[in-house]
């Protein structure tokens, strides 16, 4: 077991590998570059500064550095937009804020959607099932750069409960992580829904159902299991976006994290900075995804570790 | 400098539909016009007076003052440091800064500003000329790599000096016929020639003599410009020569005293003075400091020694700096904010909501306030909107028929009901322009526009200046393509069709449809769009790829030189190919005249000249629209729209006094610049 987890792991690096490697060319292929400015720059600027961010030698061999610097050294090297500050260090600074928010609304998200659509499963073709489960509908279709100007005049501007922006005390938190989280959990709802749906029909819960156990047995102690590998699955992908940090909900809130980079960067044509966010986010996109194959086989028996 | 921040394309299309949610949230929240007479709350709750908070409008990219270039670096360096002059409150005339007074000759080429010994850094040293002189030097070396070298191009040799072509000998040095040890010596130099380096080849460099060095004496001035390339000399080794600021008009006498020789006459030179690139720096904190980490270090605000009236306190990524008031400041008992706290918020939403919870107490200088949320917003009376020195305009590539033709272009000008455009499509109260320098600049322009149109002869309005279709066809007409009306519709005979260009964003868009409209209504030409992302059509103008391309200026200095100069034949803004050497020697003379209402009017004679070459189509002045809580004393809007920290101060009393916090010093007039009376020692070079 221990050999599938780290082949599974390794094979991490050279994906990787691949991604970063044509990024580096097709960002470099993209007209305009990191110094064109409304305001031209003198061209002897422009050759010193190029110079001084190693854009000047041929292609191959700022790759190489580049790649150098970054096995050898962990170095992602300076970003061309924000001067004296390094990629690393920005990575440092907003991943945390992304990745507390991504976690909450992550948390969130299980906690109302999980016990939802179960909720609707075991109420099948009922009125009740049919409130959830549009009430999950609207919460996937509306996108969240509606739902955070809602929150926000509902719960701040009118109610006066909740800060309007920033990443202070907890109370600042709320709004965010349930604007992060809610479509989110009604996705959630819906899967965990078909997932109960599917299980409840099957042999091993008739079984169950025939010992005499109570219904509330039944559905928490075995059939939730096999319900939830959908959700399984959908959560791999679904949390890398979350820890990753969203753009809007970012910029709505006004939270430090780092999803702006992730346009804002390549917007700036900053080579380092864009290469930088999505290395961090194609390895949390890839741990994720092997964590959830791995998690498989804790949750199915029928799923073989080889 | 400020140069406009575009919005990235992503952003732009989430604000277009993030805007619906806000206009509803405002109408929701019974923010009704018979609602309350300000936005949001009026009573500012758990705040000191003492501290202010506004928007930055995001993370600086540099804070080196020698280095900066964009609006919010330049807006934290001017409080973090302080240059010979201040921005006025009220207008942003230069007042006094590190500068007492200063001197200027009657050719306006020679300046002299006098220091105030009371100035001193925030490790207690005094500030000096000789910390002016090394600062300004910095950003024109070529190893600053800095955005502003340009605005010191002013200074004689500036330009050469920053591209690294002004180098002295610094020894006696051999001129060799060829390069290479073996060929003949053509001249011997002594140490300290100066000279251009004309091409390198290897290790030795072709030069040639420069004898157009500062005299910093009016009676003596240096040899005129020489027309056409420079004469060959011979080669040189590179390494024989150095690079070196006595070659720049530019010297500290004393502790006092800082000379300036131009490179050409400079009427606005005290008004450059209040940039933020200007800012004097520390030779002994710099220089260590770069030669151990490396440039970008300059830009840790840990790193940094500064004169301005507040240093920097904590600063979190992204999210918000905080300013304190440096008790070294030589006006520090003036200044009433104690603390200043600039978020970062990028977003307009969080930013007005943020501001209607009295979060914040004054929108910050670079937020703007979006199109759909104005016309409910102009009714408050916190609301201010008023006129900028900025002017949008649509740049023409003057190479390309059949817009080479002058009937052409002017004709495009005229199709275009420019006051429609800004009621119906800008909405934001911009002023149309029918030419290229805004009414209220200073140095002058304002009193020379507002004088001659009392007079009834303004040159920019009037038949051939205003919206007038009629007369639109009949240059059509005249440059050969009639303009007849088929089925209703007009139809320009013979005319190609034609493509505007202009970078993503909805504003420019609407302008663009809006003009595609005029064109093909009144003159039946066939127009289409064409949007390139911001960096790609910065590209495509380079490459001069278009025909007609959405552009505009901001102004660097209240003078209409600013906007003036990039019609230069050889200006680096002059993205048109029009060249006219008749414009060039107009705005030469019109600076070098001491009068300076005479010098305004030689302006407005090379303007009028612009504009009847019409190689830029002007569509409107910009206006500036903020919301500021009643509570914020000391603001005033001004055109340059820079509002310092050291002249607000917060009212809680409900009292409806407005003024600054203190009362800015004025500079006496000018005196006469004559020449000093010893030649001082040339300044200590430091070691390269």
């Amino acid at each position: 077991m221990i050999a599938y987890i780290s082949r599974r792991l390794l094979s991490i690096i050279p994906s990787l590998w691949v991604v970063l490697t044509a990024l580096f060319f097709l960002l470099r292929a993209v007209p305009g570059g990191p110094f064109d400015a409304d305001r031209k720059l003198p061209p002897e600027v422009e050759k010193a500064l190029r110079a001084y961010y190693d854009l000047s030698a041929p292609l191959h061999v700022q790759y190489k550095n580049w790649l150098v610097r970054l096995v050898v050294h962990q170095d992602l090297g300076p970003t061309f937009r924000y001067g004296g500050r390094t990629v690393n260090e920005i990575i440092g600074l907003s991943l945390p804020y992304s990745a507390q928010l991504g976690v909450l609304a992550a948390l969130f998200a299980l906690a109302l959607g999980v016990p939802l659509g179960v909720y609707a499963a075991t109420k099948h073709n009922t009125a009740r099932d049919h409130a959830a489960m549009a009430l999950a509908m609207m919460g996937v279709s509306v996108p969240r750069f509606v739902l955070a100007p809602l929150l926000v005049l509902v719960f701040s501007l009118k109610l006066y409960l909740f800060p309007v922006a920033r990443w202070e005390t907890w109370r600042h938190m709320v709004l965010p992580v349930i604007c992060a989280g809610l479509p989110l959990a009604a996705y959630i709802a819906r899967l965990s829904r078909a997932g109960m749906l599917e299980v409840i029909r099957s042999d091993f819960v008739r079984t169950a159902r025939a010992k005499g156990l109570s219904e509330r047995r039944v559905i928490l102690r075995h059939a939730l299991r096999g319900a939830l590998l959908p959700v399984v699955t959908y959560m791999g992908p679904a949390l890398s976006g979350l820890l990753v940090g969203s753009l809007v909900i970012e910029r709505i809130f006004n939270i430090p994290g780092m999803g702006r980079y992730l346009v804002d960067a390549a917007t700036n044509r900053d080579y380092n900075l864009v290469m930088g966010v999505v290395l961090v986010y194609g390895v949390i996109v890839m741990v994720l995804n092997a964590v959830v194959d791995i998690a498989y086989r804790f949750l199915d028996p029928r799923v073989k570790m080889e | 400098m400020k140069a406009a921040r575009e919005p990235a394309p992503d952003v732009a299309r989430a604000r277009a539909l993030g805007a619906v949610a806000l206009a509803a949230s405002l109408l929701v929240t019974g923010c009704g016009p018979d609602d309350s007479p300000y936005f949001g709350t009026t009573q500012r709750k758990g705040k000191s007076p003492s501290v202010f908070y506004l928007n930055s409008g995001g993370e600086p990219e540099l804070i080196d003052p020698g280095r900066v270039g964009e609006a919010i670096g330049s807006l934290l360096v001017s409080h973090i440091f302080e240059g010979l002059s201040v921005y006025h409150p009220r207008d942003g005339h230069a007042t006094q800064g590190v500068a007492m007074a200063w001197d200027k000759s009657d050719d306006n080429r020679l300046f002299r500003f006098h220091l105030r010994p009371e100035a001193v850094w925030s490790d207690g040293k005094r500030v000096t000329a000789r910390d002016f002189a090394y600062a300004w030097a910095r950003v024109l070396r070529p190893s600053t790599a800095s955005h502003a070298s340009a605005s010191l191009y002013a200074l004689l040799n500036g330009e050469l000096f920053s591209r690294g072509q002004l180098l002295v000998t610094r020894s006696r040095t051999e001129v060799r016929s060829a390069p290479g040890d073996g060929a003949a010596v053509v001249q011997t130099l002594p140490a300290d020639a100066a000279v251009r380096v004309l091409k390198s080849e290897g290790e030795y460099a072709q030069i040639s003599l420069h004898d157009r060095l500062p005299t910093f004496d009016p009676a003596r001035p240096p040899p005129p410009e020489k027309q056409g390339p420079p004469q060959p000399l011979g080669f040189v080794r590179v390494k024989d020569l150095d690079e070196r600021a006595s070659v720049l008009g530019l010297r500290a006498v004393g502790d006092d005293v800082l000379e300036i020789e131009a490179e050409r006459p400079v009427p606005y030179f005290a008004d450059l003075t209040c940039y933020a690139s200007l800012s004097p720096m520390r030779e002994d904190i710099v220089e260590p400091l770069v030669k151990k980490s490396g440039l970008d270090a300059v830009n840790r605000p840990e790193n940094l020694v500064s004169n301005g009236a507040y240093g920097f306190g904590e600063w979190k990524f992204h999210y918000e700096i905080n300013a304190v008031k440096s008790p070294t400041y030589w006006r520090a008992s003036e200044i009433k904010l104690e603390r200043v706290v600039w978020m970062m918020v990028d977003d307009y939403r969080s930013t007005l909501n943020l501001y209607k919870a009295g979060d914040l107490d004054y929108l910050g200088d670079n937020t703007s306030i979006p199109l759909e949320v104005t016309p409910f917003l102009v009714k408050k009376k916190d609301f201010h909107r008023w006129m900028t020195l900025n002017t949008y305009w649509y740049e023409i590539n003057t190479k390309k028929p059949p817009l080479d033709d002058v009937r052409v272009r002017r004709a495009l000008d005229l199709a275009i009901d420019k006051a429609q455009l800004v009621l119906r499509v800008t909405r934001a109260g911009q002023i149309p322009a029918t030419h290229f320098v805004p009414d209220l600049t200073g140095s002058g322009y304002s009193a020379a526009a507002e004088a001659d149109r009392k007079a009834g002869r303004d040159p920019f309005s009037g038949p051939g200046m205003d919206f007038d279709p009629p007369r639109a066809r009949a240059l059509l007409k005249e440059a050969g393509y009639e303009v007849v009306e088929e089925n209703g519709a007009y139809k320009a005979r013979g005319l190609p069709p034609i493509e505007i260009l202009y970078n993503t964003h909805e504003g420019h868009k609407a302008i663009g449809v809006a003009i595609q409209d005029y064109w093909r209504r009144h003159l039946g030409v066939t127009v289409s769009l064409r949007n390139e992302e911001w960096k790609v059509m910065l590209k495509t103008r380079d490459q001069r790829n278009f025909q007609i391309m959405r552009g505009g200026w901001a102004a660097e200095y209240d003078h209409p030189g600013t906007w003036l100069d990039t019609f230069l034949s050889y200006s680096p803004q002059n993205n048109t190919g029009y060249v006219d050497p008749e414009l060039d020697q107009m705005l030469k003379d019109a600076a070098a005249i001491a009068d300076p209402a005479q010098s305004i009017a030689r302006y407005r004679a090379a303007e009028k000249r612009a504009v009847d070459a019409m190689t830029r189509i002007p569509l409107y002045f910009y206006t500036r629209s903020v919301l500021v809580k009643p509570w914020v004393k000391g603001f005033y809007p001004n055109g340059r729209n820079v509002h310092l920290a050291q002249w607000m101060w917060i009212d809680e009393s409900g009292s409806p006094e407005n003024r600054p916090a203190a009362e800015p010093r004025e500079y006496p007039p000018p005196g006469k610049f004559v020449a000093s009376p010893s030649p001082p020692p040339p300044p200590p070079e430091p070691a390269p």
